[in-house]
Protein backbone atom coordinates (compact mmCIF):
# COMPACT_ATOMS: atom_id res chain seq x y z
CA UNK A 1 0.00 0.00 0.00
CA UNK A 2 1.37 3.39 -0.85
CA UNK A 3 1.88 5.81 1.98
CA UNK A 4 -0.57 8.42 0.79
CA UNK A 5 -3.40 5.95 0.99
CA UNK A 6 -3.20 6.17 4.76
CA UNK A 7 -4.62 9.66 4.44
CA UNK A 8 -8.11 8.15 4.46
CA UNK A 9 -9.09 5.99 7.35
CA UNK A 10 -11.65 4.13 5.29
CA UNK A 11 -9.14 3.22 2.62
CA UNK A 12 -8.75 -0.36 3.64
CA UNK A 13 -12.10 -1.49 4.76
CA UNK A 14 -13.69 -4.86 4.52
CA UNK A 15 -16.89 -5.35 6.35
CA UNK A 16 -19.84 -7.61 6.09
CA UNK A 17 -23.08 -7.32 7.88
CA UNK A 18 -26.27 -9.19 7.44
CA UNK A 19 -29.58 -7.45 7.34
CA UNK A 20 -32.74 -9.41 7.23
CA UNK A 21 -34.38 -8.79 3.91
CA UNK A 22 -37.95 -7.68 3.93
CA UNK A 23 -39.72 -9.46 1.15
CA UNK A 24 -43.12 -9.08 -0.32
CA UNK A 25 -46.03 -9.68 1.95
CA UNK A 26 -47.37 -13.16 2.09
CA UNK A 27 -50.73 -11.98 3.21
CA UNK A 28 -52.64 -8.77 3.21
CA UNK A 29 -56.03 -8.17 4.63
CA UNK A 30 -58.24 -5.17 4.84
CA UNK A 31 -61.81 -5.04 5.91
CA UNK A 32 -62.23 -1.50 7.15
CA UNK A 33 -61.97 0.48 3.96
CA UNK A 34 -65.67 0.29 3.19
CA UNK A 35 -65.05 0.14 -0.53
CA UNK A 36 -67.23 -0.98 -3.33
CA UNK A 37 -65.97 -3.96 -5.24
CA UNK A 38 -62.57 -3.42 -6.79
CA UNK A 39 -59.62 -5.39 -7.96
CA UNK A 40 -56.18 -3.87 -7.55
CA UNK A 41 -54.33 -3.84 -10.86
CA UNK A 42 -52.21 -6.93 -11.15
CA UNK A 43 -53.27 -8.39 -7.84
CA UNK A 44 -55.10 -11.32 -9.31
CA UNK A 45 -52.49 -11.86 -11.93
CA UNK A 46 -49.92 -12.01 -9.18
CA UNK A 47 -51.68 -14.88 -7.57
CA UNK A 48 -53.90 -13.06 -5.14
CA UNK A 49 -57.06 -14.72 -4.06
CA UNK A 50 -60.07 -12.49 -4.01
CA UNK A 51 -62.47 -13.16 -1.15
CA UNK A 52 -64.76 -10.15 -1.30
CA UNK A 53 -68.01 -9.41 0.31
CA UNK A 54 -70.14 -6.30 0.20
CA UNK A 55 -68.57 -5.06 3.44
CA UNK A 56 -65.02 -6.27 3.59
CA UNK A 57 -62.43 -7.66 1.23
CA UNK A 58 -59.51 -9.87 1.92
CA UNK A 59 -56.57 -10.45 -0.33
CA UNK A 60 -54.05 -13.19 0.08
CA UNK A 61 -51.20 -12.12 -2.11
CA UNK A 62 -48.39 -14.49 -2.81
CA UNK A 63 -46.15 -12.04 -4.53
CA UNK A 64 -47.93 -8.74 -5.02
CA UNK A 65 -46.52 -6.16 -2.58
CA UNK A 66 -48.97 -5.48 0.20
CA UNK A 67 -47.95 -1.83 0.30
CA UNK A 68 -48.85 -1.38 -3.36
CA UNK A 69 -52.28 -2.88 -2.83
CA UNK A 70 -52.77 -0.80 0.27
CA UNK A 71 -51.74 2.42 -1.49
CA UNK A 72 -54.09 1.72 -4.35
CA UNK A 73 -56.96 0.90 -2.03
CA UNK A 74 -56.25 3.89 0.16
CA UNK A 75 -56.22 6.26 -2.78
CA UNK A 76 -59.48 4.82 -4.01
CA UNK A 77 -61.06 5.15 -0.61
CA UNK A 78 -59.91 8.75 -0.38
CA UNK A 79 -61.38 9.55 -3.77
CA UNK A 80 -57.98 10.46 -5.14
CA UNK A 81 -58.50 8.66 -8.38
CA UNK A 82 -56.39 6.03 -10.00
CA UNK A 83 -52.95 5.65 -8.50
CA UNK A 84 -51.44 5.75 -11.97
CA UNK A 85 -51.92 9.52 -11.93
CA UNK A 86 -49.38 9.95 -9.16
CA UNK A 87 -47.14 6.95 -9.61
CA UNK A 88 -47.93 5.89 -6.05
CA UNK A 89 -49.14 2.38 -5.55
CA UNK A 90 -47.16 1.20 -8.54
CA UNK A 91 -44.39 -1.13 -7.57
CA UNK A 92 -41.30 0.97 -8.42
CA UNK A 93 -39.01 -0.50 -11.00
CA UNK A 94 -35.30 -0.58 -10.45
CA UNK A 95 -33.04 1.54 -12.61
CA UNK A 96 -31.73 -1.69 -14.11
CA UNK A 97 -35.19 -2.76 -15.21
CA UNK A 98 -35.82 0.64 -16.73
CA UNK A 99 -32.45 0.70 -18.48
CA UNK A 100 -33.27 -2.65 -20.04
CA UNK A 101 -36.49 -1.16 -21.37
CA UNK A 102 -34.46 1.67 -22.87
CA UNK A 103 -32.10 -0.82 -24.52
CA UNK A 104 -35.03 -2.86 -25.88
CA UNK A 105 -36.69 0.23 -27.32
CA UNK A 106 -39.60 -0.05 -24.89
CA UNK A 107 -39.06 3.43 -23.47
CA UNK A 108 -39.76 6.77 -25.19
CA UNK A 109 -37.05 7.67 -27.67
CA UNK A 110 -36.26 10.78 -25.67
CA UNK A 111 -35.03 8.69 -22.75
CA UNK A 112 -31.28 8.35 -23.14
CA UNK A 113 -30.44 6.09 -20.24
CA UNK A 114 -31.26 5.26 -16.62
CA UNK A 115 -28.44 5.39 -14.10
CA UNK A 116 -28.31 3.57 -10.80
CA UNK A 117 -28.17 5.35 -7.53
CA UNK A 118 -24.95 5.38 -5.55
CA UNK A 119 -24.98 4.94 -1.83
CA UNK A 120 -21.44 4.97 -0.58
CA UNK A 121 -20.00 6.95 2.32
CA UNK A 122 -19.72 10.50 1.08
CA UNK A 123 -20.92 9.68 -2.40
CA UNK A 124 -24.66 9.56 -2.75
CA UNK A 125 -26.78 9.79 -5.86
CA UNK A 126 -30.38 8.94 -6.47
CA UNK A 127 -31.33 6.67 -9.36
CA UNK A 128 -32.00 8.98 -12.28
CA UNK A 129 -33.12 9.20 -15.89
CA UNK A 130 -31.10 11.07 -18.50
CA UNK A 131 -33.18 12.72 -21.22
CA UNK A 132 -31.87 13.34 -24.69
CA UNK A 133 -31.63 17.10 -24.21
CA UNK A 134 -29.16 16.78 -21.33
CA UNK A 135 -31.66 17.04 -18.49
CA UNK A 136 -31.74 14.36 -15.83
CA UNK A 137 -34.50 13.61 -13.36
CA UNK A 138 -34.18 11.70 -10.08
CA UNK A 139 -36.56 8.95 -9.03
CA UNK A 140 -38.11 11.23 -6.43
CA UNK A 141 -39.09 13.78 -9.09
CA UNK A 142 -36.32 16.27 -8.37
CA UNK A 143 -34.12 17.44 -11.21
CA UNK A 144 -30.52 16.29 -11.17
CA UNK A 145 -29.57 18.38 -14.19
CA UNK A 146 -31.51 21.08 -15.94
CA UNK A 147 -35.25 20.66 -16.17
CA UNK A 148 -37.95 21.00 -18.80
CA UNK A 149 -41.58 20.11 -19.44
CA UNK A 150 -41.86 16.38 -19.88
CA UNK A 151 -43.65 14.94 -22.87
CA UNK A 152 -46.79 12.91 -22.29
CA UNK A 153 -44.93 9.75 -23.29
CA UNK A 154 -42.18 10.48 -20.79
CA UNK A 155 -44.70 11.14 -18.03
CA UNK A 156 -46.56 7.93 -18.69
CA UNK A 157 -43.37 5.87 -18.75
CA UNK A 158 -42.10 7.41 -15.52
CA UNK A 159 -45.43 6.85 -13.76
CA UNK A 160 -45.74 3.33 -15.11
CA UNK A 161 -42.32 2.68 -13.61
CA UNK A 162 -43.49 3.87 -10.21
CA UNK A 163 -41.20 6.91 -10.14
CA UNK A 164 -42.36 10.40 -9.36
CA UNK A 165 -42.90 13.33 -11.67
CA UNK A 166 -41.51 16.80 -10.97
CA UNK A 167 -43.86 19.03 -9.00
CA UNK B 1 -21.28 35.08 -22.17
CA UNK B 2 -22.81 35.36 -18.74
CA UNK B 3 -23.68 31.95 -17.40
CA UNK B 4 -27.35 32.72 -16.77
CA UNK B 5 -27.77 34.13 -20.29
CA UNK B 6 -26.00 31.16 -21.79
CA UNK B 7 -28.18 28.80 -19.78
CA UNK B 8 -31.37 30.53 -20.91
CA UNK B 9 -30.48 30.86 -24.56
CA UNK B 10 -28.66 27.62 -25.32
CA UNK B 11 -30.64 24.44 -26.03
CA UNK B 12 -30.07 21.85 -23.35
CA UNK B 13 -28.41 19.38 -25.68
CA UNK B 14 -25.91 22.05 -26.74
CA UNK B 15 -24.89 22.81 -23.21
CA UNK B 16 -21.66 20.89 -23.21
CA UNK B 17 -19.83 22.63 -20.47
CA UNK B 18 -16.29 23.39 -19.61
CA UNK B 19 -14.71 22.73 -16.29
CA UNK B 20 -14.29 26.43 -15.66
CA UNK B 21 -17.95 27.13 -16.40
CA UNK B 22 -19.06 24.36 -14.12
CA UNK B 23 -16.79 25.27 -11.23
CA UNK B 24 -17.56 28.98 -11.48
CA UNK B 25 -21.28 28.37 -11.79
CA UNK B 26 -21.18 25.96 -8.88
CA UNK B 27 -19.32 28.53 -6.82
CA UNK B 28 -22.09 31.02 -7.63
CA UNK B 29 -24.79 28.48 -6.89
CA UNK B 30 -26.22 28.67 -10.40
CA UNK B 31 -25.06 25.43 -11.94
CA UNK B 32 -27.83 23.34 -13.42
CA UNK B 33 -25.43 20.40 -13.38
CA UNK B 34 -25.37 20.90 -9.64
CA UNK B 35 -22.65 18.90 -7.93
CA UNK B 36 -21.86 16.33 -10.60
CA UNK B 37 -21.18 16.10 -14.30
CA UNK B 38 -20.72 13.01 -16.43
CA UNK B 39 -17.68 13.00 -18.65
CA UNK B 40 -19.77 12.92 -21.83
CA UNK B 41 -21.36 16.22 -20.77
CA UNK B 42 -17.92 17.81 -20.65
CA UNK B 43 -17.03 16.38 -24.03
CA UNK B 44 -20.33 17.39 -25.59
CA UNK B 45 -20.65 14.14 -27.50
CA UNK B 46 -20.93 10.43 -27.01
CA UNK B 47 -17.73 8.49 -27.04
CA UNK B 48 -16.24 5.12 -26.42
CA UNK B 49 -15.58 4.00 -22.88
CA UNK B 50 -11.85 4.01 -23.55
CA UNK B 51 -12.03 7.66 -24.62
CA UNK B 52 -13.99 8.52 -21.49
CA UNK B 53 -11.40 6.78 -19.36
CA UNK B 54 -8.44 8.61 -20.84
CA UNK B 55 -10.20 11.99 -20.87
CA UNK B 56 -11.17 11.63 -17.23
CA UNK B 57 -7.74 12.28 -15.78
CA UNK B 58 -6.98 15.64 -17.42
CA UNK B 59 -10.55 16.70 -16.63
CA UNK B 60 -10.14 15.78 -12.97
CA UNK B 61 -6.84 17.66 -12.89
CA UNK B 62 -8.56 20.71 -14.34
CA UNK B 63 -11.39 20.47 -11.82
CA UNK B 64 -8.85 20.24 -8.99
CA UNK B 65 -6.93 23.26 -10.23
CA UNK B 66 -9.98 25.42 -10.90
CA UNK B 67 -11.59 24.41 -7.61
CA UNK B 68 -8.42 25.24 -5.74
CA UNK B 69 -8.31 28.65 -7.43
CA UNK B 70 -11.78 29.60 -6.25
CA UNK B 71 -11.48 27.97 -2.83
CA UNK B 72 -14.01 25.22 -3.44
CA UNK B 73 -11.69 22.53 -2.16
CA UNK B 74 -11.88 24.00 1.34
CA UNK B 75 -15.51 22.94 1.41
CA UNK B 76 -15.65 20.07 -1.05
CA UNK B 77 -13.84 16.89 -1.90
CA UNK B 78 -13.59 16.05 -5.58
CA UNK B 79 -14.43 12.60 -6.86
CA UNK B 80 -14.01 10.87 -10.18
CA UNK B 81 -16.18 7.76 -10.33
CA UNK B 82 -15.87 4.91 -12.80
CA UNK B 83 -19.09 2.90 -12.78
CA UNK B 84 -18.46 -0.78 -13.42
CA UNK B 85 -20.79 -3.56 -14.44
CA UNK B 86 -22.82 -5.15 -11.68
CA UNK B 87 -21.83 -8.47 -10.20
CA UNK B 88 -24.04 -11.26 -8.91
CA UNK B 89 -22.07 -11.69 -5.72
CA UNK B 90 -19.72 -9.68 -3.55
CA UNK B 91 -16.82 -9.30 -5.93
CA UNK B 92 -13.63 -8.98 -3.90
CA UNK B 93 -11.34 -9.47 -6.86
CA UNK B 94 -9.84 -6.28 -8.17
CA UNK B 95 -11.00 -5.13 -11.60
CA UNK B 96 -8.63 -5.56 -14.50
CA UNK B 97 -7.02 -2.14 -14.47
CA UNK B 98 -5.11 -2.09 -17.78
CA UNK B 99 -8.31 -2.19 -19.80
CA UNK B 100 -10.74 -1.03 -17.17
CA UNK B 101 -13.04 0.57 -19.75
CA UNK B 102 -14.14 -2.87 -20.89
CA UNK B 103 -15.72 -3.27 -17.47
CA UNK B 104 -17.61 0.05 -17.57
CA UNK B 105 -21.36 0.05 -17.14
CA UNK B 106 -23.56 2.12 -19.45
CA UNK B 107 -23.07 5.12 -17.14
CA UNK B 108 -20.18 7.36 -18.21
CA UNK B 109 -17.60 8.31 -15.58
CA UNK B 110 -18.64 11.20 -13.40
CA UNK B 111 -16.98 14.09 -11.62
CA UNK B 112 -18.56 15.17 -8.37
CA UNK B 113 -18.08 17.82 -5.74
CA UNK B 114 -18.78 16.23 -2.37
CA UNK B 115 -19.48 18.50 0.53
CA UNK B 116 -17.23 18.06 3.54
CA UNK B 117 -17.40 16.38 5.96
CA UNK B 118 -20.04 14.04 4.53
CA UNK B 119 -18.54 10.70 5.26
CA UNK B 120 -21.05 8.97 7.44
CA UNK B 121 -21.40 5.26 6.99
CA UNK B 122 -24.26 4.25 4.75
CA UNK B 123 -26.25 1.22 5.65
CA UNK B 124 -25.48 -1.53 3.24
CA UNK B 125 -26.11 -5.21 3.41
CA UNK B 126 -22.63 -6.14 2.31
CA UNK B 127 -19.72 -3.99 1.31
CA UNK B 128 -16.13 -4.44 0.25
CA UNK B 129 -13.61 -1.67 -0.29
CA UNK B 130 -9.98 -1.89 -1.19
CA UNK B 131 -7.45 0.78 -2.13
CA UNK B 132 -5.91 0.95 -5.57
CA UNK B 133 -2.59 2.54 -6.33
CA UNK B 134 -3.25 5.74 -8.24
CA UNK B 135 -0.31 5.01 -10.49
CA UNK B 136 -2.08 1.87 -11.70
CA UNK B 137 -4.99 3.94 -12.97
CA UNK B 138 -3.22 7.13 -13.98
CA UNK B 139 -0.42 5.58 -15.94
CA UNK B 140 0.56 8.85 -17.59
CA UNK B 141 0.91 10.44 -14.16
CA UNK B 142 -1.42 13.28 -15.08
CA UNK B 143 -2.46 13.69 -11.46
CA UNK B 144 1.08 13.25 -10.16
CA UNK B 145 1.37 16.76 -8.73
CA UNK B 146 -1.61 16.08 -6.45
CA UNK B 147 -1.00 12.46 -5.59
CA UNK B 148 -0.41 13.16 -1.90
CA UNK B 149 -3.98 14.38 -1.66
CA UNK B 150 -5.56 11.69 -3.78
CA UNK B 151 -6.79 8.24 -2.87
CA UNK B 152 -8.30 5.65 -5.15
CA UNK B 153 -10.36 2.71 -4.14
CA UNK B 154 -12.51 -0.06 -5.53
CA UNK B 155 -15.85 -0.80 -3.91
CA UNK B 156 -18.45 -3.49 -4.34
CA UNK B 157 -21.64 -3.40 -2.33
CA UNK B 158 -25.24 -4.38 -2.12
CA UNK B 159 -27.59 -1.76 -0.84
CA UNK B 160 -30.61 -2.31 1.29
CA UNK B 161 -33.76 -2.79 -0.71
CA UNK B 162 -34.62 0.85 -1.06
CA UNK B 163 -34.27 3.65 -3.57
CA UNK B 164 -35.85 1.33 -6.13
CA UNK B 165 -32.67 -0.62 -6.66
CA UNK B 166 -32.36 -4.34 -7.10
CA UNK B 167 -31.25 -5.68 -3.77
CA UNK B 168 -29.95 -8.85 -5.40
CA UNK B 169 -27.39 -7.01 -7.51
CA UNK B 170 -24.00 -5.84 -6.37
CA UNK B 171 -22.80 -2.48 -7.57
CA UNK B 172 -19.16 -1.93 -8.38
CA UNK B 173 -17.30 1.32 -8.64
CA UNK B 174 -13.82 2.77 -8.70
CA UNK B 175 -13.45 6.19 -7.12
CA UNK B 176 -10.55 8.60 -7.28
CA UNK B 177 -10.94 11.16 -4.54
CA UNK B 178 -9.12 14.42 -3.98
CA UNK B 179 -9.08 16.14 -0.61
CA UNK B 180 -7.20 19.33 -0.01
CA UNK B 181 -5.04 19.28 3.09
Amino acid sequence: MEGHHNYFAYDYLVHNCNVAASGTASAFATSALGLSAFTPPGALAAGAVFLGSSVGYEYIANSYPAQAIYNWAFNKSQGEGDSAASGEGVNPKSSNQMQKEVERGQAPKTIERVDKGVDRPGLTEKPHIHLDDGSAINNDGTWKHGGRALTEAEKQWILKSGWKLPQ
Amino acid sequence: MDFEVWMETTPMNKKETTVTEWVMAFRKGTSFWKNSVHIDEFLGKKGQSEVYFHKSFPLLLEVIDRSNEVGLTQEYNLCLSFYLKDSVSLDVSMPCIPDLWNDFSHTPPELSLIEKPVREERETVECYENPISLSQLDRNNILGSHKESIAAYYSCWRSKDEENEDASEYQRIIVIEYRSK
